[in-house]
């Protein structure tokens, strides 16, 4: 019981962990990223590099990293939906 | 006693319920007011909740740039959509009824494609439509969503598939159809609401989209997340036309979930194996 009760929100928390660190829209629409650096996320600091001053090399080194470390937790995610049991996915 | 204490506990369990509601409701019917509100209004503090509605706004957003950008919006959305519905109804019929040698292991990286933040692949996608010339087209935003789209709707439809008793599909073949006849006249008439709700989310997500779209659009192809953005001006905004245009952005998501509710409704009351 208690398990049934306590896992899915682990699930949810990394789906969100996951979304929000994508999260560009809404910063770049309200802040910009602004005033200075403040509010600035991975998301927007790329596209700053890439397309504000078009170190386009160095924007996509920096997505590079983004994407290991949102594998990291997507891994972390697909171990959990594997080790659930009764889920349709297993490998 | 304990029936009463427990009533009055489930009662209590209706506050995080509606106050989750009220924060998703309420900037919602906040920006449905503000459309209807002259500049005046809109700032009055303490806000006014009684008023008198004009339709200013809604006209100046007509008769503006913005009503092509909704246009390219649902035309990349409708498009990409079908594109993604198309291959990934095939792709997860393929990953649902025959296993091949590593077959989870890829299921596995198109999923990962689900997970990948679209700021990771803005500047490569960016290059190769520079050397495509396909910047500010519809033809490059179709591509970009459906490969984003295309994960998805493989994940969503391959559960879909699983649902179906094999059972169905082997007495079709014992009565004579071929794997393509199986698939076209048993199978997919069973995921029709499960399709329909690949097609809606596909679409909202097509809609949403700001950031690819953002990048690959100057003028010709701008979606209308896009446009919305640049009502933002260096002059100030203006928050009565910027609502009536994001107001305007759900229309066309409501309409589709409308045609598409009874095949929805369906899915609920389809009958399986008796």
């Amino acid at each position: 019981m208690f398990c049934v009760h306590t896992f899915p929100p682990l699930l949810a928390l990394l789906f969100r962990t996951i979304d929000t660190l994508k999260l560009f829209d809404s910063i770049y629409i309200m802040t910009g990223g602004g005033p200075g650096d403040f509010t600035q996320n991975l998301s927007v600091m790329v596209y700053k590099i890439g397309f504000t001053y078009f170190q386009v090399g160095r924007a996509a080194a920096l997505s590079w990293i983004m994407v290991i470390v949102v594998n990291i937790l997507a891994t972390i995610l697909i171990r959990y939906l594997q080790a659930r049991p009764g889920s349709e996915v297993s490998s | 006693m304990t029936n009463v204490r427990q009533s009055r506990r489930l009662w209590l369990w209706y506050l995080p319920v509606l106050a989750v509601t009220c924060s998703f409701a309420g900037p919602f019917l906040w920006m449905l007011m503000t459309t209807l509100k002259t500049r005046v209004d809109t700032f009055a503090v303490p806000p006014k909740f009684i008023f008198e509605p004009t339709v200013a706004n809604y006209e100046a957003v007509l008769n503006s740039e913005f009503m092509r950008s909704l246009g390219n919006s649902v035309i990349v959305a409708l498009i990409s959509t079908v594109f993604s519905i198309t291959l990934g109804t095939l792709t997860a019929y393929g990953f649902s009824r025959y296993k091949f040698r590593r077959s989870d292991n890829v299921l596995f990286w198109i999923l990962s494609l689900r997970m990948l933040p679209a700021v990771a692949v803005m500047v490569p996608f960016f290059l190769i439509f520079t050397s495509l010339k396909l910047l500010d087209t519809h033809t490059a935003l179709i591509i970009v969503y459906s490969v984003f789209n295309i994960s998805f709707a493989v994940w969503l439809l391959k559960g879909f598939f699983d649902e179906i008793p094999i059972e169905l599909e082997e007495a079709a073949m014992v009565d004579g159809y071929g794997p393509w006849h199986v698939f076209r006249k048993v199978s997919l008439p069973m995921v029709v609401p499960g399709i329909a709700t690949t097609a809606v989310f596909c679409l909202i997500q097509s809609m949403n989209e700001f950031l690819l779209a953002f990048v690959l659009t100057t003028r010709n192809a701008t979606t209308g997340p896009v446009a919305l953005s640049k009502f933002q001006s260096a002059v100030g905004v203006n928050w009565g036309e910027i609502s009536a245009a994001a107001a305007m952005l759900v229309i066309p998501i409501a309409i589709f979930t409308i045609i598409v509710r009874n095949q929805l409704i369906r899915g609920m009351s389809f009958g399986r194996l008796r």
